[in-house]
């Protein structure tokens, strides 16, 4: 079973759609890319993905049709979205942050287990425990993010541009982070990036948007150099 | 010095109980983004309602606690029915509402209840009690203690319960809030069930001082306003001592000025008001908040 | 062109009609017409601070005292001609606005309705306790200006003259809206960041929507002094000033039009409801303003004018509205 299943998705802000009719599937322990350029839709993927804005279609995590489903309610079922710019609760403590990522997980008992597994797989959130999350670096926020979106244990995790704004060798890191994720945990992740690169080295399945609608569809990354060429222009 | 110090607690406790409002004033105001001038005016309609319930022979108590819990679903209501749907319009728009809302429950008391002054019982019996050679009366004593109690209880909730902090969150980040699984709206009712709470109280310590009529939360509210414009409208703990030195120099200014009569009283808070505005509008403890306004 | 003609000609005979009405209609009746022309003009104040400029007031009630104080101060104390101090009340008010409005309109939003709470909180204590030259608590008792001419009676004159000062009112107002002025108007409302860039100096423009909308009150409140004949505080309260809001809102606030329908409001709603209890006048004022800004929000005249624009398509030009801005309240 796909974990998450994409038909004919159209979303916009206003009268003329953004995307239209987006298919799209994401298997369990997939990773996968969307790439695209600026404007292209992706992060209005993202959002329609997770109920921010009104879109037409259907959605289906882990077989739950969750097309009509509110944001939070998409959030409970088992879609973590990490949002563009990181979404931290910036005045709150970076320990809070992560309590909230599982604010919605009736099993109490296991969340500071879980606190404590992340904790050692991003050994700077430890040392910033108390610390309020805004006076982290960005790199340290988005660390922050992805964990927040680990601790509601979700089927399906979404990261919205995880490198804008952070340094090369941090986004480097973080993403070679989600790889290990990804083998170690099966962790099913759906990126959207705008850094071709980075995000072609980790993943296993690729789409592209262009003008509001996907494009291309490459399993294991494996890329036709024409597209190569179009896209990513080498 | 005795009398001096009689009076500074009678400040104090007056400024508790505009604490009590400006506590409900300012988490509505977190949460939400409003600034709720009809607050006053549903502590009002509960006060009115302890009375009611009195008047048919319940005891004191529970007539409190039942108005508690119905004063919290009515604010919950409030929210759900009018102010979510001005919620995200134009600020302008929101403020106004609140003025609508201040009228309509006002006049709904007196249309309810006449506008007769009614005596209200006090929780405490009338006693009097001695800090050194300083005496002050039960309902002082009242005022103080159970503004430490709520500050307390809140401080617990907020700080160290699940919906506490997914309150917090709402307030903070609502688009994050959502995509974390809180419903938010669910905290905004919450939010303002809390804060209808907070003036239930606060009309159920005013009433046995000044007794029961419609103009009776008025000046608390100013006074209340004065408070949070003071500590810095966003911030509950700023405004609870906001309020409670809004309480103070009214008192001490009513006693040592002379020409403040009982009814120049409200000029107090009012000047500390346009005072404040003029020189620093966010107020003393301002969180920092430049997008609300 | 030819709406405005059309415009022009209801213009005309809706007057000749009302002027006819005055000699047909009983005492009480024209009292109530000559208290909707008053309201419409304070409401006008209203609408041009709030519904035009987006800057909310809660100190109508101060300046319409100001307005009401010095028509009767100087009528009954000093003895000076009724038809001297509206002109002077006008004056005190557009500089008393623009005086407050100084230091007020650093303020934005909230902090600004703040501001104008206190001061309209402090009108009543003030007055009561300035006895010397407000008469404290009691009021000031003025003489009813009467007709110059004996085909008039008095209630007849008194009509006619809140009449003619309304319509120079709202031929000055509507100038002013017309031109460059209410264009910066609402611009500041729409968004004050992009006004000031594009060169509308907000402190100039919103202090003149304050003085203006101030020296609306005052002459009001002097019309009212000689039309009530009796000044005193407890009428110049907060809850005045709120009730004010509501009028305009229900009343569609950008437009001219839509202050005669606040007037129209102002006077024949407490008239009903205080048929059954006092309370019953500032309930339905706040529930209106409720229900109006939440599913309303263009108040009747707004809604309305909106439906008649979809429908033809283009705008009217009727001669007795303003343009209705796209946005209108808030």
């Amino acid at each position: 079973m796909t974990i998450l299943a994409v038909s004919n998705l159209s979303a916009g802000y206003g009268y003329a759609p953004v995307i239209s009719d987006v298919n799209l599937a994401v298997n369990p322990g997939e990773i996968a890319v969307v790439l695209g350029a600026n404007g292209a839709g992706k992060t209005t993927l993202m959002r329609a993905l997770s109920g921010m804005i009104v879109s037409t279609g259907q959605v289906e995590l882990s077989g739950i049709d969750i097309s009509g489903h509110s944001t939070h309610a998409r959030a409970r079922a088992g879609l973590a979205h990490v949002p563009q710019g990181r979404g931290t609760f910036a005045n709150l403590t970076v320990a809070e942050n992560l309590k909230l990522g599982a604010i919605s997980r009736p099993d109490t008992a296991d969340i500071a287990r879980d606190i404590e597994k992340w904790l050692s797989i991003f050994p700077v959130l430890g040392s910033r425990f108390n610390q309020r999350a805004g006076t982290m670096s960005g790199g340290e926020q988005q660390m922050l993010a992805i964990a927040r979106g680990l601790m509601s244990n979700p089927r399906l995790l979404l990261i919205d541009e995880p490198s804008l704004g952070l340094a090369p060798k941090i986004t480097a890191d973080l993403f070679q982070l989600l790889a290990k994720l990804n083998a170690t945990t099966g962790l099913s992740l759906l990126l959207v990036e705008q850094n071709a690169q980075l995000a072609l080295s980790i993943a296993t399945k690729s789409f592209f948007i262009e003008n509001g609608r996907i494009r291309n569809v490459e399993e294991n990354a494996a890329i036709s150099d024409q597209l190569k060429r179009a896209y990513l222009g080498y | 010095m005795q009398f001096f110090a009689q009076q500074l607690l009678e400040g104090l406790a007056v400024g508790s109980i505009y604490a009590s409002l400006g506590l409900a004033l300012s988490l509505i105001y977190r949460m939400t983004g409003v600034a709720n001038f009809a607050q006053g005016e549903m502590a009002l309609l509960s006060t009115y309602a302890v009375w009611q319930l009195i008047t048919w022979g319940l005891s004191l108590w529970i007539a409190i606690l039942v108005v508690l819990v119905g004063s919290m679903v009515a604010g919950a209501l409030v929210w759900r029915v009018v102010i979510k749907p001005v919620q995200r319009a134009e600020h302008l728009t929101v403020v106004i509402v609140t003025f609508g809302l201040y009228l309509a429950f006002n006049n709904l008391a007196g249309f309810t209840w006449g506008f007769l002054t009614r005596p209200f019982p006090s929780i405490t019996a009338r006693t009097l009690f001695r800090v050194g050679s300083v005496p002050f009366s039960s309902s002082v004593a009242l005022s103080i203690f159970v503004l430490i109690a709520e500050c307390a209880i809140l401080f617990v909730i907020l700080k160290g319960t699940r919906i506490g902090l997914a309150i917090r969150a709402a307030a903070e980040n609502p688009e994050s809030s959502l995509l974390v699984g809180i419903d938010i709206n669910r905290m905004y009712m919450a939010g303002w069930a809390l804060a209808a709470g907070l003036g239930t109280v606060s009309g159920v310590l005013v009433a046995p001082r000044v007794f029961l009529d419609p103009t009776m939360m008025i000046s608390i509210i100013i006074s209340a306003f004065a408070g949070i414009v003071l500590g810095g409208i966003g911030n509950p703990l700023g405004a609870a001592i906001g309020c409670i030195c809004v309480g103070v120099i009214e008192i001490l200014s009513g006693t040592y000025i002379s020409w403040i009569g009982a009814d120049l009283r409200i000029l107090v808070p009012l000047t500390l008001i346009v005072f404040v505005l003029l020189i620093r509008p966010a107020g003393l403890f301002a969180v920092e908040d430049a997008l609300r306004v | 062109m030819t709406n405005r003609l059309v415009g022009a000609t209801i213009a005309v005979f809706g007057l000749l009609a009302i002027v006819g009405l005055v000699f047909v209609l009983s005492e009480y009746q024209i009292y109530q017409l000559t208290m909707v022309v008053i309201f419409a003009i304070v409401i006008l104040g209203t609408n041009i601070l709030t519904g035009f400029t987006g800057q909310l007031s809660l100190a109508t009630n101060a300046f319409v005292a100001v307005g009401s104080y010095i028509a009767a101060i100087l009528v009954a104390d000093y003895g000076w001609p009724w038809y001297t101090t509206i002109p002077i009340a006008s004056l005190a008010g557009f500089f008393l606005g623009w005086g407050f409005s100084l230091p007020a309109l650093r303020l934005k939003g909230l902090y600004l309705a703040t501001a104008t709470l206190a001061l309209s909180v402090a009108v009543v204590p003030v007055l009561k306790r300035a006895d010397p030259i407000t008469h404290g608590a009691s009021g000031i008792l003025v003489p009813r200006p009467e007709s110059p001419v004996a085909w008039l009676e008095g209630y007849q004159w008194r009509f006619f003259v809140a009449l003619a000062v309304a319509l120079v009112v709202f031929v000055l107002v509507r100038n002013l809206l017309n031109g460059h002025v209410g264009r910066a108007l609402i611009a500041i409302r729409d968004n004050e960041i992009v006004a000031s860039i594009e060169g509308v100096n907000l402190a100039n423009y919103k202090g003149l929507a304050f003085a203006v909308s101030s020296a609306l009150s005052a002459v009001t409140g002097a019309l009212l002094c000689f039309n009530v004949g009796i000044v005193e505080p407890s009428a110049f309260s907060l809850d005045f000033s709120v009730m004010m809001i509501a009028a305009s809102v229900l009343g569609g606030a950008s437009t001219v039009f839509g202050a005669v329908v606040g007037g129209v409001i102002s006077v024949y709603l407490p008239t009903l409801a205080n048929d059954f209890n006092q309370a019953l006048v500032g309930l339905i004022y706040g529930m209106t303003i409720v229900i109006f800004m939440v599913w309303m929000p263009q108040g009747i005249v707004g809604t309305l004018t909106d439906i008649f624009q979809r429908r033809s398509k283009k705008r009217s030009g009727s001669d007795l509205a303003i343009p209705v801005p796209v946005r209108l309240y808030p």
